[in-house]
Parts: C-alpha cells; sequence; structure tokens
C-alpha cells in the first residue's frame, strides 16, 4: 500500500514553431515526509514565464519543506510566495514578469492530502474533487486567468483536503492545455489510476508524453502538463 | 494512455462580433458600401487564415431602422457570403446593444474554453432609442465586461462620449473614419490583430492595433485613425 506519482509535460504546436521554451513546469517528489506534485503554467504574456513556472514548482517544494502539514492556508500560501519570490530575487526577476498559475496537491505517507489552487487549470480526485478543485466559472473565457506575480490575495486561491483511502483513488493536476479541451471528465481520474498502476515512472512519464503530443484538438497550441497521484 | 480520448475535437472558437450602425444617414457618401466591402475582405481574409490557434467565428448585428441578427456567430471558414447591409431608418443602437449582450452571455454560443471576444462598434450618428439601460447593462455584463471592445466613430456626427466610454482596450482608444476608405482601412486592422492574436494561441495581451507607429508608415493601416 502506498502513493505513487507520475507526470509529463510537452511543449505546444506554438512554442515548438516558434521556438519558445515550454512554459509549464511540474515537480513531483515523494519522501518519508510525504509528497508534493506541483503544475505551474507560466503566463505567455510575460518575458520570464518559463521561469517564473519552474521557480514555482521549486518554492512549492521548499515550502512543504518548512511548514507543519497542519498549518493554515495562509501560512501556506505566504510562505510559497516568500520562497518564489525569494528564488525570483536571487536570478534578479521580477514577479510581474513571471507571472504563473499554481495548482498544488501536498500529501502525508498515510495518504492524506490538501490541495490549493490559483489561476487556470484543473484539479480533480475520485473519489473527490469529482467536479474539480476551481474549474474556470461560465463567465469567464480562456484567455484570461490569476497567478502568482499578478494575485496576491488568498481569497483568489481555493483550496480542499481529503485522503486516498483505496486502491485507485487518486488525484490528477492539469494546466489549461489539457483542461480547456476536455469534455466531460467523468471516470478520467480513475481510468488514469487504472493505467498507470503497473506501470514505472519512466514508461508512465513515455506513454502520457505519446498522449499529449498526438492531441485530437483542432488547431491545438498551448503546453500541456500532467501530474497524477494515485493510491496502490 | 486514452487522456486523448477525453478531448473534444473541435477548436477553441475566437468570437468576433461586429455591431454595425445601417441607419439612413449610413446611405450617403459611400459610407454603406464601405462597410460592405470591409465585411466581405473580413470574411475572406479570416476565413483563408491557415495559421490560427483557434477558430474565428463571426457575428454581424446591425441597427438600421431596427436591431437584428444579421449574422448569426459562425465559423469564419464556412461563410460563403454575406448579405449586403441596406442603409435606412433610424439608429436603434440600444437594441443592437441588448442583442449583443445576450449574445456574449450565451454560454452555449460561446464556451468558456473560448478566447476572449472582440465586440467592434461601427457608428455614424447617435441612437434613437432608449439606449443607456442597454449599453450601461453591456459594460456592466459579467462576459461582456471582459470582452476587448473598440469603437469606430464615422464622420463628425457620431456620438463620440458614448463610443469612448464603449471601447475598453487600452491599445485600441475610439477611432475615427472620415471617409468610406477609412472604414475600409480600420476592417483591415481589426482583421490584421485578430489574426495575429489567433495565431499566439491563448494571449492574454490587450489586441494590438499599432496606432502609434508614425502616420506615413504605409505599413500601419490605423495610422490615419490616431488622433
Amino acid at each position: 500500500m502506498g502513493v505513487r506519482l507520475r507526470a509529463a509535460s510537452v511543449r505546444g504546436p506554438a512554442h515548438t514553431e516558434t521556438g519558445v521554451p515550454n512554459q509549464d513546469a511540474v515537480l513531483i517528489r515523494q519522501g518519508r515526509w510525504g509528497w508534493l506534485a506541483a503544475v505551474s503554467d507560466g503566463m505567455g504574456s510575460r518575458p520570464r514565464a518559463d521561469i517564473g513556472a519552474r521557480t514555482l514548482c521549486k518554492a512549492a517544494l521548499d515550502s512543504v519543506r518548512e511548514l507543519h502539514f497542519d498549518c493554515t492556508d495562509r501560512a501556506w500560501v505566504e510562505t510559497l510566495e516568500c520562497n518564489w519570490l525569494a528564488r525570483l530575487g536571487v536570478l534578479r526577476i521580477a514577479a510581474k514578469d513571471a507571472v504563473a498559475t499554481c495548482l498544488l496537491a501536498w500529501g502525508l505517507p498515510d495518504s492524506r492530502f490538501r490541495l490549493a489552487q490559483l489561476g487556470d487549470g484543473l484539479i480533480l480526485g475520485h473519489p473527490a474533487p469529482a467536479r474539480g478543485l476551481f474549474s474556470r466559472d461560465g463567465g469567464s473565457f480562456g484567455n484570461l486567468t490569476r497567478g502568482l506575480g499578478l494575485s496576491w490575495r488568498l481569497e483568489d486561491w481555493r483550496f480542499d483536503s481529503g485522503q486516498l483511502l483505496a486502491p485507485g483513488d487518486a488525484l490528477v493536476l492539469m494546466t489549461d492545455g489539457i483542461a480547456d479541451d476536455l469534455g466531460s471528465t467523468d471516470g478520467l481520474v480513475s481510468m488514469l489510476a487504472r493505467e498507470l498502476r503497473n506501470r514505472g515512472a519512466r514508461s508512465a512519464r513515455a506513454a502520457l508524453t505519446r498522449d499529449l503530443t498526438d492531441w485530437p484538438t483542432a488547431h491545438h497550441s498551448d503546453d500541456k502538463t500532467v501530474a497524477i497521484i494515485y493510491r496502490i | 494512455m486514452p487522456i486523448k480520448d477525453f478531448a473534444v475535437k473541435a477548436a477553441r472558437p475566437l468570437p468576433v462580433i461586429i455591431l454595425a450602425d445601417t441607419s439612413g444617414s449610413m446611405g450617403v457618401d459611400g459610407k454603406i458600401e464601405a462597410l460592405n466591402q470591409a465585411l466581405r475582405d473580413m470574411v475572406k481574409s479570416f476565413g483563408a487564415e491557415s495559421r490560427l490557434r483557434g477558430e474565428i467565428h463571426l457575428g454581424v448585428i446591425t441597427f438600421g431602422g431596427k436591431a437584428a441578427a444579421h449574422l448569426p456567430l459562425t465559423p469564419a471558414h464556412q461563410i460563403q457570403e454575406i448579405q449586403e447591409f441596406v442603409a435606412g431608418g433610424g439608429t436603434p443602437m440600444g437594441a443592437a446593444m441588448e442583442i449583443a449582450r445576450e449574445l456574449v452571455e450565451d454560454r452555449e454560443l460561446i464556451p468558456s474554453r473560448a478566447y476572449r471576444p472582440v465586440l467592434v462598434l461601427v457608428s455614424d450618428g447617435h441612437p434613437t432609442d432608449d439606449w443607456e439601460g442597454p449599453f450601461q447593462a453591456l459594460l456592466a455584463s459579467e462576459r461582456a465586461a471582459k470582452a476587448t471592445r473598440i469603437a469606430l466613430a464615422i464622420g463628425n456626427d457620431a456620438d463620440e462620449a458614448m463610443l469612448t466610454e464603449f471601447a475598453n482596450d487600452l491599445e485600441a482608444p475610439l477611432f475615427h473614419a472620415d471617409n468610406a476608405a477609412e472604414i475600409v482601412r480600420f476592417f483591415r486592422a481589426v482583421t490584421m490583430s485578430v489574426a495575429a492574436r489567433s495565431q499566439s494561441g491563448g494571449d492574454t495581451q490587450p489586441l494590438k492595433l499599432d496606432y502609434r507607429r508614425v502616420a506615413d508608415d504605409e505599413d500601419d493601416p490605423l495610422a490615419d485613425f490616431f488622433n
């Protein structure tokens, strides 16, 4: 019994054709302290968005190593912001030039987890959150989002918590390059957990990369990144 | 790994909605003919654009005598021809605003995965109906407030105060056209800008209408509109 983490990220056709680096980033880590999956999408209009996203994932890891799992949501976000700004400061990059979304799943070895999200993208869970932690409401559009470096209010974040109790229980974090092109997501999370159950990390990454590269949506352009956490 | 089995095949739409004044005053000085030519050119350009990162959907609302959906929101490449405008009647702009608001707020026609819509208001006169309420409702509506709104004032009799309030794109304040040729050039500039946005794929920057370039730059179709 335990928890496994898998992830993949591919550069979108728009960035491949123009030679722009992948502006999504993903980090998965697991240790005796627990586990973390961090997914971030750098805002394409900002000049250092790719670094913003990568730095955010590293700052997320810094934060969970500093904090107690039972800390408040505010402490979690404030610590993350401080660590992100500190890392950007070393690189002499202004936060406004590195705006990035943030999707986090932080868990303990006993598979209790906490979720946090700022901006676009989707966190889905089986059995929960089945409808997504924070999907775009009907009043918005595909090219409007929030992100760290742009939003500094706790109210802009969404949080949740739970536990992966049974084999097959899972969480999926994805950037809007995937989420915006999905139709119904019914069965998606449990399908991924089932498909990945017998794959090693390298095999899982290769399979996911193939899937995200061979994407069926017409004229799709965006970078695509996914992280999956599942109970075995 | 069938994650892609959950993806839709349809491209993300980029809605462009034209609110066109077709009142009687547009029937002089070749204005309505210019508007017809401009729309034909726009449809042709959008339909031929192959480098898109989405799918441009064009809709046209006219207000001349009465307000009506002249062209329902349609993928540009599927538009075979667009019915020519005929100038006549008053300027029921308020009613056109109401149609535009309902269209932008329709989650079925414009899903949340769509790119931010572009609303283009073109007028040579003052509204003749009870327009203040619909106008404020449009500006305040959740989705129209997030849309890019551009306005073109034709001639000297346009309600510039209202058109200025309509426009919300910092890169594109109120534009002016003093003759038929400038109407065509304005639409060409909008076409180029929308195409550029659709090629960028999810760009969050304002619509680029590069009016700040020097006025004698022939490459800049909007240079003559800069006040």
